[in-house]
């Protein structure tokens, strides 16, 4: 006899079961209704072309005097720090005294094919710092770059150190090279001129098959079959479901900036080998002078911690700090422990240098 | 069933108690000794789709009622139950066969891995299969026909194209594949030999893409050959140490992680990120080629192109751009912007490579002169 350590009659009830938990389930979700992202109150105070500059509401009475911009990645959309009430990086802050602005990008399209990073990051990210600046009086202001908004506000300190008072990156890419970077190693041979050539703007839907196709297995199958288990449940369900949201909800990518940005950085991997130009002028870490708070994930599968400490033997500062983070890419803006541990953290690092 | 179409809570009811009361008489039978034989099992038992049917019926009918934002999610869960129950159906004949099982341990590890290989479509790594994705994409609903769809989404033309169209000879043996290439490079002559020059070109990129995707799918057919020898070593692992699993799910979750952990051993061969990369830049090439034909047909209608549109926005962002380094200059003119204050620099030597610490450590300030510091203008394009 095969050794199966299973029994035939608990096979077909545990398949039946599962069944019937979706069927019931399913009411459940219907009763759950369309999901609420983006939680904390907050006002549009700029906008160009389809950027819009958000300013949350304080939630303090005397927020600290120098604003924090938080500059997000152009793949998927920046709701994911306020994503709800209690899984709220941005709520975070601002209860920790911060005054928060935050950059959506909003959704290219056909028109937009030709943006390059010198737009996003010459342009869109200076005017939104040099709007924070005028209406505070401030000369220079913090950011807060995530992902590939880490990447962005690092080529942006660098070319205009001035603007900036102190600087905090999460899960940021920085050497694209180092070993076990599944994503880099995917874009080394695709041709992206031909890509961009062909499909203009690059479709979220490729990004998202990108990353699915990193953990295949758990990301299209057992993530569901753990869902059937909250069916039942309509708060974990909506918690779920504005997870599942974020994650399909990729704009599509401006054109020539995914083609500057793969070939620049994941193929060339300029940041860190040099020769990097955004707008005619040389991005170096070396010019980032300025205070930097390194936030990196420990088992990040989309950004290799290698990545982002990389950070450390490039940039110009001598005041660095790494904090690594238990956990993974998507961890670390929703789990409970970051919610504890990340924004105090950046809130703390900031006030100790607040001029 | 029918009657119940305007109450979906009645339906999901009724359909649930159908369910129990199929389980209860299995069960019954079972208890009774009745023999399954052949191919018949508790899944199919009562004709083919007995489950799978009304489900997709159930899902239907659901889909239209969600929510939109929870529609995407159930099509998903039905799926997922599906595989659940082709899975479960795959155990079931297992164990089944098992009872009159008297081999070795090594023998009955290689019987589990046939059962998986059989309900997976054999893990074809021949590339005779007319579908390149079967074994592996199809196997309990497992998910890498992703890339077919999204491949599809983006095509001039309507529906799964490369399924529709599946040219013959795409995936057949090279003699054969040879043969239509030698067919397709003939010289096209006449009136309209530069569309037939074009048509040839289209169909010789679609065997390079089908040939690339071909290759591509063959290797992901090694996740699920490798995932199966990982599966029943784990299985056996567990028989050893008097162990067993708790029922489907825990079945399930072995299942994946052993899914992960042969995916990620093929990842990580050089051959994945070439062949997959071939494959996307194989469908660009083809796209491309697509596209240059769809212009030509505008064109001769009067009707816009894509290139014309490209050529339009690129002129708007140039001007764009060209106005935006104007109004720099203009409001540097009329309102010098703040005195450019040395920037908060904690970079008083030229930065050493030592490693730096992990606790803050202030160092003092020593700026560089503010002169030294270039100022940004936006480079007007050439």
């Amino acid at each position: 006899m095969i050794p199966l350590p299973l029994q035939p009659d608990q096979v077909l009830k545990d398949a039946l079961d599962f069944n019937r938990k979706i069927t019931h389930g399913l009411l459940t979700l219907r009763e759950v209704g369309n999901v609420e992202v983006g939680v904390t109150p907050k006002e549009a105070v700029y906008r160009e072309d389809k950027l819009v500059l958000y300013r949350y509401k304080p939630t303090v009475d005397k927020p600290a005097k120098t604003p924090l911009l938080i500059v997000y990645a152009l793949v998927n959309r920046p709701y994911m720090t306020d994503l709800q009430e209690d899984r709220s990086i941005v709520r975070n802050l601002l209860d920790h005294g911060e005054d928060v602005y935050l950059i959506d990008w909003g959704y290219p399209d056909g028109a937009d094919r030709f943006l390059e990073l010198d737009d996003y990051i010459n342009r869109y990210i200076h005017h939104c710092v040099q709007y924070i600046c005028k209406a505070h009086g401030l000369r220079r202001i913090n950011l807060l770059g995530i992902c590939q908004g880490g990447t962005f506000s690092l080529c942006y300190t660098a070319l205009h150190t001035e603007r900036v008072e102190n600087l905090v990156t999460m899960v940021t890419p920085v050497d694209f090279h180092t070993s076990k970077n599944v994503l880099s190693d995917w874009a080394r041979e695709l041709d992206v001129d031909l890509l961009v050539d062909t499909v203009g703007n690059v479709p979220g839907e490729l990004l998202n098959w990108s990353f699915l196709s990193l953990k295949p297995f758990r990301l299209t199958g057992q993530k569901y079959a753990d869902m059937a288990d909250i069916l039942d449940d309509p708060d974990k369900l909506r918690n779920f479901l504005r997870m599942e949201k974020w994650i399909f909800d990729s704009p599509d990518q401006a054109g020539e900036a995914f083609r500057q940005f793969i070939k620049y950085f994941y193929q060339q991997n300029r940041l860190v080998t040099g020769g990097l130009e955004i707008g005619g002028r040389e991005v170096s870490l070396k010019q980032v002078t300025i205070p930097v708070l390194n936030i990196y994930a420990t088992e990040d599968h989309l950004v290799p911690p290698e990545s982002s400490i990389a950070l450390e033997r490039h940039v110009g500062t001598r005041d660095y700090t790494a904090i690594p983070f238990p956990g993974g890419h998507i961890g670390i803006y929703v789990s409970a422990r970051s919610q504890k541990e990340v924004p105090p953290a950046i809130a703390q690092w900031l006030q100790e240098r607040s001029s | 069933m029918t009657g119940y179409k305007d109450s979906t809570e009645t339906w999901a009811k009724v359909w649930a108690d159908a369910q129990k009361q199929y389980l209860d008489t299995w069960m019954q039978l079972s208890q009774q000794g009745k023999n399954w034989t052949g191919a018949q099992t508790p899944f199919n038992w009562g004709g083919a789709g007995t489950w799978t049917e009304p489900m997709q019926q159930w899902s239907r009918l659901m889909t239209q009622t969600l929510p939109r934002d929870s529609q995407e999610t159930s099509t998903r869960l039905f799926d997922l139950g599906k595989s659940y129950l082709s899975m479960g159906e795959t155990f079931w004949r297992l164990l089944q066969q098992s009872k009159d099982f008297a081999g070795s341990e090594a023998h009955w590890q290689e019987a589990i891995k046939n059962a998986l290989a059989t309900a997976s479509g054999g893990f074809d790594l021949t590339g005779q299969s007319a579908d390149p994705w079967s074994g592996f994409a199809t196997f309990w609903g497992l998910p890498l026909n992703t890339w077919q769809r999204f491949a599809c989404s983006f095509s001039p033309f309507p529906g799964e194209m490369e399924k529709a169209l599946r040219l013959e000879g795409a995936t057949a043996p090279s003699d054969m594949t040879k043969a239509i290439r030698q067919m397709l490079s003939m010289p096209p002559v006449g009136y309209t030999r530069e569309w037939q020059e074009q048509a040839q070109e289209w169909a010789q990129l679609y065997l390079e893409y089908a040939k690339a995707m071909q290759e591509f799918a063959q290797l992901l057919g090694k996740v699920a050959q490798r995932a199966a020898e990982l599966f029943s070593q784990k299985l056996a692992g567990l028989f050893k140490e008097g162990k067993s699993l708790e029922g489907l799910r825990a079945a399930y979750n072995l299942w994946i992680d052993c899914g992960e952990d042969a995916y990620a051993e093929v990842v990580a061969t050089p051959d994945f990120p070439h062949l997959q990369a071939q494959m996307v830049n194989a469908l660009m090439r083809l796209k491309r080629h697509e596209q240059g034909m769809m212009d030509e047909v505008m064109t001769a209608l009067n009707m816009p192109t894509r290139r014309e549109m490209d050529t339009t926005h690129k002129r708007v962002h140039e001007l764009k751009q060209q106005l935006q380094t104007l109004q720099d200059a203009m409001e540097n003119i009329a309102t010098p912007e703040v005195p450019r204050d040395k920037p908060r620099t904690t970079a008083a030597e030229p930065p050493s490579d030592t490693v730096k610490r992990e606790t803050p450590v202030r160092k003092k300030t020593a700026a560089k002169p503010a002169s030294s510091q270039a100022k940004h203008r936006v480079q007007p394009k050439k």
